[in-house]
């Protein structure tokens, strides 16, 4: 509070220099170092005023957004290839009775590795997104195939609904790299069928392994001869975001991606719980054509930001 | 406007008189009382810290919504399917996806809403058929779909169109102008009702159809 309240000299008493140099003294005193929101006009500040330089590389000292950066790729679509870096990068379900991710190791897009910190009460904003070259797209001829029932009805008995995860994790302390808050930990959870519960998976991107088309212009199930046919272009997006409420500093090296698969959804009996089950069943695989459970991975970004929660 | 805050300058030669001084002095103390603006404030000089918390914004977040509602959703008692939105239970329309969430103490300005999660369907479950006899593949028996709005106060600031894909990943943002006050948000979702052919539904209706999880809604609240 510097609201300056000292009096005036009174009319009619001696003044001398020494009194009205106390007067600007006393001013002097109050404000320095004291002006506040007293001081201050309401609506006087500015844009101007603000010291909100532009940053980025999670470089501190932002009034509202703290610090911001993010990771891409350059350039047109990738070739085809399977070597991480150059083109498309494949990854192939992974067997075994637990989940086994693998780090999404596509490129520079798919691991922000720069250091930043986030204080109590800031928040993390992270969005992310990967091009997928490659999802199996069944057709009707195939679907009786595929499924030996031969209704062409995708049903559970047959075949599950086989996907991939792809989720966020970020490096604690050199080489050491947890799952972020909110999502579960797929890699630890109990091997065979049971994976964590869908409730802690704040920062999941689900990718379907297949889709199945339906051609409604020729009132027809997608008939293509082929077993599966690759689609390409699909560009899937997600984004997470943490308020960091633990009472002290938070401070993290670098964030990833790690893909996984396949996985189904599923609930276990009696339970009203669904969970992500790893198992390498796709749809391929129970017949017709050779097996084909690999995901194709083109571009990634990854943007986050931190900012102040108030 | 406040920088002008010199009434006079007494002349070196006058006598100085006590009202001329107090006349200055009272312009430059009501400056500094309240009078300071941005002419006075140097560019680039309010820190974060200078900033009182909620001076500019309010952030809500809210994590961990997934499908819970059990008067749609499906207790199966099957070893491969999730538990989900079930067609003896729902037959359309716009449902809340979990129990609105209030906020409160907001100003005038600005919202920024970001809901996200991630979300299967059913896709292939209508009774069409390639075998003789069946029932023929048509839009309405066989596409199914998910649609998504966001209410504020009951109002809609945001619907999407349909989605197809079985899983899938939403992303949803909306900017809109608000009053101050509290706030209720309300996510609603609307899946394909069950389809019919001459009477007859094609549809399973005691299978899972829909769910979602690892929802989360973010309110950024930008004051005026």
């Amino acid at each position: 509070m510097s609201r300056i309240v000292n009096d005036n000299p009174t009319a009619g008493t001696a003044v001398t220099s020494a009194d009205l140099n106390q007067k600007f003294s006393d001013i002097t005193t109050v404000t320095s170092g004291g002006v506040d929101h007293e001081n201050v006009r309401a609506e006087a500040i500015d844009t101007t005023n603000l010291d909100a330089p532009t940053t980025s590389g999670h470089i501190s000292g932002d009034t509202i957004i703290l610090s911001t950066a993010h990771s891409h790729e350059n350039g047109s679509r990738p070739a085809y290839g399977s070597v991480p870096g150059s083109g498309l990068t494949s990854y192939s379900a992974t067997t075994g009775p637990g989940p086994s991710p693998q780090y999404l190791a596509h490129g520079t897009g798919s691991e922000l590795n720069q250091a930043f910190s986030i204080d109590d009460g800031e928040m993390l904003r992270v969005h992310w997104q990967v091009w997928v070259d490659h999802i199996v797209r069944l057709g009707g001829a195939d679907m009786g195939t595929v499924h030996p029932a031969g209704s062409h009805t995708i049903g559970y008995a047959s075949a599950r609904h086989p996907c991939w995860l792809v989720w966020l994790q970020w490096e604690t302390s050199p080489g050491v790299w947890e799952e972020v808050p909110g999502q579960g930990d797929f890699t630890n959870s109990i091997g065979g069928e049971n994976g964590d519960n869908v409730s802690e998976t704040a920062a999941t991107m689900v990718i379907p392994h297949g889709t199945v088309m339906y051609a409604s212009r020729f009132n027809i199930i997608y008939t293509d001869d082929a077993a599966w046919v690759d689609e390409k272009n699909h560009m899937f997006r997600r984004s997470y975001n943490y308020i960091n409420n633990t009472g002290s500093t938070i401070t993290i090296l670098g964030l990833r991606l790690v893909v996984d698969g396949l996985y189904h959804l599923k609930s276990l009996v009696g339970s009203t719980t669904n969970y992500m089950v790893h198992e390498n069943i796709g749809w391929e695989t129970t017949g017709g054509g050779s097996a084909d459970n690999i995901i194709k991975l083109g571009t990634v970004h990854i943007a986050s930001m931190v900012m102040r929660k108030n | 406007m406040s920088k002008r805050w010199t009434v006079f300058d007494p002349g070196s030669k006058n006598i100085v008189d006590v009202d001329g001084f107090n006349d200055e002095y009272n312009t430059q103390k009501g400056a500094l009382n309240g009078g300071v603006d941005r002419n006075n404030l140097p560019g680039e000089y309010i820190t974060r810290a200078q900033i009182k918390q909620g001076a500019f914004h309010k952030t809500h977040l809210f994590t961990g919504l997934l499908l819970s509602d059990e008067s749609i959703k499906l207790n199966n008692g099957g070893n491969l399917q999730p538990d989900g939105l079930d067609y003896s239970l729902y037959n359309g329309g716009w449902r809340r996806a979990f129990d609105p969430v209030q906020v409160s103490g907001l100003r005038d300005g600005m919202n920024h809403i970001e809901f996200n999660c991630w979300q299967w369907q059913y896709r292939f479950t209508s009774g069409f058929s390639l075998e003789p006899g069946g029932v023929l593949a048509t839009q309405e028996n066989h596409d199914h779909w998910v649609k998504w709005r966001i209410l504020y106060n009951g109002m809609i600031v945001l619907e999407t169109g349909a989605m197809y894909t079985q899983y899938d990943n939403v992303t949803l943002s909306a900017d809109f102008p608000m009053m101050g006050g509290d706030a209720s948000i309300e996510v609603q979702f609307a899946f394909a009702p069950p389809a019919y052919n001459d009477g007859d539904p094609v549809d399973v209706v005691d299978s899972p159809m829909f769910t979602f999880a690892g929802g989360q809604i973010l309110l950024l609240s930008r004051f005026r």
